[in-house]
């Protein structure tokens, strides 16, 4: 289980990065055509909007899992350690239930998405949405292995999460 | 109605849950209580604040920073500045600010500069303490002066030019810089003579000025691209970023040769993750901005808070009040997400100038980065000494009143801001 898990945190991360490569190709592209040539296509900025709604969605999991997101670290480190692992469980399951919502609702967008088209690329808006059901999944997925690895460390095993 | 969900906001962060999660939470309050519109306007939102050119300015700078630091700028920054006379407090500032102008990033420039300089001041006999809170403060003055990811993120939420903002910081985080540089001048000079008559003054460093300027002369010249473009008005924000990316390739690549093709990956993931913890609380800010307008906060709050305030300058006041106790308890990009939305349309109402305004936020959180107890510079910065933050809240006190003493003066006159935008035809 954790095998798989780290390798899809690993191809999460290298999903990540190649959009934020071809990101940066993209708008380097369209600065050198618009200065170079005169001419930008209209496609470049459309495509690396998308690939950046990608970079983000594909990215949170990861830091969900790390526990990168930003937030107000104030009450939890004040607490003594039952009451913190309680909380840290909670504030987990109250994120993974929003990341559920997000993943039902951004599906049951698709449907909507599924009869436009981009402007530029001519493709369905379904592909760049897909991005928003997709990372809630993985992100409530992501929770749940935090929930299960505080759990473990509740019960006094050792914790063998990274 | 409103007030319910402020609290209920305000109750999430508090237990810790991400802002964002936070923020999204009670936007289904809000559906819930109002009965009407479908729950998918918030998926909906959330995909269309990252469907935005304005935005990819973020990832791209951080890119850029990162690309930047692998090739050893820092280092070779340092190498530079360092020869300068006129003790290390000044090293100190004017090499973050140069780290500053290519980084974006404050506690990216803290680090970089810190390491080098919180040692060298420490080994010279300065107090820990004095060098540490001096450059948790050099350190937030990054992103006052431009390019910054906190000015990107604000004219993002408040729909103002990028380019403006990064123009007006240029005065205030020079000002800041020199009255840094000012208060510490005796002190520093005193130290200095301390140490010298102690009679253990290192070896001057070997090898030359002028060759250690020319190594640092490819890592100069990209403030001189970058902010050079945006200053003549030849790049937006995100061109001049996706620049600055190009820049350091090439840098990286071929004048320096110190990246392999096989330190981008790391590079790009770093990148990716640290874009993705802006960005991703970054969403929210249309759905907060939403239920704000939803529940009509302008509108209700307006008339109050023209009786209340009464005229611009202690309105800033206000605001200058509110902002310090925020930045104090809470990072600087969740601070934007959820402040600004309120406090920025009571601003224009007022009539205060948009720039002036979404620039003073920005110096106002940055000095929220240096004050204690979750200060982000400070806490790199402590870091990088080894000290805890309560050992040097006290040093804090000299480097945060002199930002806020140009805080003052900003407040005051906004011609410190706008003179520069308005003088560029920006405004």
């Amino acid at each position: 289980m954790n095998g798989f898990t780290d390798r899809l945190w690993r191809t999460l991360e290298t999903g990540a990065a190649i959009a934020l490569g071809l990101m940066a190709a993209l708008v380097i592209y369209q600065v050198g055509a618009r200065y170079l040539f005169g001419s930008p296509p209209s496609w470049t900025e459309e495509l690396a909007r998308f690939l950046q709604v990608w970079l983000v969605l594909l990215a949170s999991p990861v830091c969900v899992r790390r526990g990168m997101h930003l937030a107000v670290d104030y009450v939890t480190p004040r607490l003594p350690p039952g009451a913190a692992l309680a909380l840290r469980t909670g504030v987990l399951l109250i994120s993974a239930f929003f990341c559920l919502g997000l993943a039902f609702y951004g599906a049951r967008l698709l449907a909507v998405a599924g009869l436009q088209t981009s402007p530029a690329l001519g493709i369905s808006m379904v592909w760049p949405y897909l991005a928003v059901p997709v990372s809630g999944l993985l992100m409530a997925a992501a929770a749940a292995v935090l929930i299960v690895s505080e759990m473990r460390r509740g019960a006094g095993r050792k914790d063998d999460g990274p | 109605m409103i007030a319910a969900l402020l609290i209920t906001l305000a109750l999430l962060l508090l237990l810790g849950v991400p802002v964002a999660f936070a923020i999204g939470l009670s936007g289904v309050a809000a559906l819930v209580a109002d009965g009407q519109i479908p729950f998918e306007i918030i998926p909906q939102r959330a995909f269309a604040a990252l469907n935005s050119w304005a935005l990819m300015a973020v990832p791209l700078f951080i890119f850029a920073g990162e690309l930047m630091n692998a090739c050893g700028i820092s280092r070779r920054m340092v190498e530079v500045v360092g020869r300068l006379r006129g003790g290390l407090p000044i090293v100190s500032v004017v090499s973050s600010m140069f780290f500053a102008s290519i980084s974006g990033s404050s506690s990216a420039s803290t680090a970089a500069v810190g390491s080098m300089m919180i040692p060298a001041m420490k080994e010279r006999g300065y107090p820990i303490g004095f060098a540490t809170a001096l450059q948790a403060a050099g350190g937030a003055i990054g992103p006052i002066i431009p390019p910054s990811i906190i000015m990107i993120v604000m004219g993002y939420v408040t729909e103002t030019s990028i380019a403006a903002l990064f123009v007006g910081g240029i005065v205030p985080g020079f000002l800041m810089a020199a009255a840094l540089i000012g208060i510490n001048l005796r002190r520093s000079r005193r130290y200095e003579a301390a140490f010298a008559a102690s009679g253990n003054a290192p070896p001057p460093p070997a090898g030359s000025l002028g060759r250690a300027v020319v190594g640092a002369l490819p890592a100069l010249g990209m403030p001189v691209v970058v902010l050079g473009g945006i200053l003549a008005g030849i790049f937006t924000a995100t061109e001049a970023a996706g620049v600055a990316v190009a820049y350091g390739l090439a840098v990286g690549f071929f004048v320096y040769r110190e990246l392999r093709f096989r330190d981008l990956r790391p590079l790009l993931v770093s990148a990716a993750l640290r874009s993705c913890v802006v960005l991703f609380v970054a969403t929210s800010a249309f759905l907060l901005a939403w239920i704000i307008a939803v529940g009509r906060v302008p509108d209700q709050v307006g008339g109050q808070v023209e009786a209340l305030a009464g005229s611009q300058l202690s309105f800033l006041i206000a605001c200058n009040v509110i902002l310090i106790v925020v930045g104090m308890f809470m990072e600087s990009i969740s601070a934007i997400i959820v402040i600004m939305p309120i406090l920025f349309p009571l601003a224009l109402q007022l009539g205060i100038d948009p720039i002036h305004f979404g620039v003073l936020a920005s110096v106002n959180l940055c000095i929220g980065m240096v004050t204690p107890p979750y200060g982000a510079t400070l806490f790199v910065a402590c870091t990088i000494a080894k000290r805890s933050i309560s050992d040097i809240a006290g040093w804090t006190v000299r480097p945060v009143l002199a930002m806020v003493a140009v805080l003052v003066l900003m407040t005051v006159f906004p011609d410190a801001v706008t003179i520069l935008p308005r003088w560029l035809g920006m405004l």
